[in-house]
């Protein structure tokens, strides 16, 4: 009888053991996307190649603010590439390959310093610089300005901001909470 | 075996990912272009405009414009030389998945959020430019179109100082993270 119990309970054991190890492979099905992230990282390599081969020779006889918009576009362009690289690595890092890890052997010793809430913060204030990127453009063509797309757009940047401001706040009061719990 | 092949994937994968890191140095490349394009721009105004001012026929008002565009070119240079050198540093060169004492540095959040403060305070810097630029000729510039820029300048300034809260939030919530466990 007891007997029986237990090997019932060693069976209910083996199928939570088959279905945790199904649960923790799913993991990969993220590794696809930072595949993917990367691909797409290519193709806007591709456009940024475009847009500075093919407006170069007119530029050299263009009015100095739509120079100065050109440049804020590239610059645009690369702060895309940088927030896209962010989150493939610091995506793959919290999601896939840490739990890999489970045995700390193999586990660079580095990829321990990134926090998933420093990650948020830092993708927030990326959207941010980019937006206000977008904001300067629009200023830097006052006569092109759209009231009401205008209005929007300083609503959006400072609803990113806002957003960044309250994680972060978020992230303190959580992180002071637990520091006085640990404490008592 | 099948372990071993599974490992050696996962490590072929990690490193690609790494590896795509050098998709980003052509960035940097192109902006350096950019940065001569306006490095010849900001010479062409300059040849010109001097010349024009050697023979005297230059209002006042008109030779302040022509500094501000020429303060407004080196400030947006400036601009693109951080996304640049920051951008090189905490994205491609700083860390090496060959040696793993290479860190990344990004990660540690000083330089990345200082780099989107700078980044913000040059777009401050060139936005007062163009408020000064529309205030020395007055006339010419419309009322409706002029609230709405010093409107854009506020929050260009309460964007920067909250991105700055921000930072100072996030890190001062990573010290109370670390305390415990010391």
């Amino acid at each position: 009888m007891a007997e029986a119990q237990q090997s019932g309970q060693g069976g209910l054991y083996r199928i939570e053991q088959a279905l945790e190890a199904v649960l923790f492979a799913s993991r990969w099905l993220m590794a696809p996307f930072y595949l993917g992230l990367v691909v797409a990282l290519a193709a806007l390599l591709l456009i940024f190649a475009r847009e500075l081969i093919e407006r170069l020779p007119e530029l050299i006889n263009m009015h100095e603010t739509d120079v100065i918009l050109w440049v804020l576009l590239l610059v645009d362009l690369s702060l895309v590439a940088n927030l896209m690289f962010t989150v493939i690595l610091a995506g793959y890092e919290n999601f896939v390959s840490r739990m890999t890890a489970e045995n700390h052997r193999d586990w660079p010793s580095w990829m321990g310093t990134i926090d998933f809430s420093g990650m948020k913060l830092k993708l927030i204030s990326s959207i941010a610089a980019i937006s206000a990127i977008h904001l300067l453009e629009t200023f830097m063509r006052p006569e092109k300005l759209d009231i009401a797309v205008l209005g929007w757009q300083i609503g959006i940047l400072v609803t990113i901001v806002a957003v960044g401001l309250l994680l972060a706040a978020m992230d303190y009061v959580s992180a002071r909470a637990k520091a006085l719990e640990a404490r008592h | 075996m099948s372990q071993d092949g599974r490992r050696s994937l996962e490590e072929l994968f990690e490193q690609g990912l790494f590896r795509s890191r050098w998709i980003m140095a052509p960035f940097y490349i192109g902006l350096v272009i950019g940065l001569f394009v306006l490095l010849i721009t900001f010479g062409k105004e300059l040849a010109v405009e001097t010349s024009k001012l050697l023979t005297f026929d230059l209002e006042e008002n008109t030779v302040v414009v022509w500094l501000l565009t020429l303060i407004d070119m080196s400030l947006a240079a400036n601009l693109t030389l951080m996304v640049v050198f920051a951008g090189y540093e905490n994205f491609v060169s700083k860390f090496d998945l060959e040696d793993n004492t290479d860190r990344p540095d990004w990660m540690g959040r000083v330089d990345f959020s200082n780099m989107k403060l700078k980044l913000v305070a040059s777009i401050i810097a060139i936005s007062v430019i163009h408020l000064l630029k529309a205030f020395m000729s007055i006339e010419s510039v419309d009322k409706n179109t002029l609230t709405w820029l010093i409107a854009l300048h506020g929050v260009f300034l309460i964007s920067g100082v909250l991105l700055a809260v921000m930072d100072w939030l996030g890190e001062r919530g990573a010290e109370n993270r670390a305390l415990p466990g010391e």
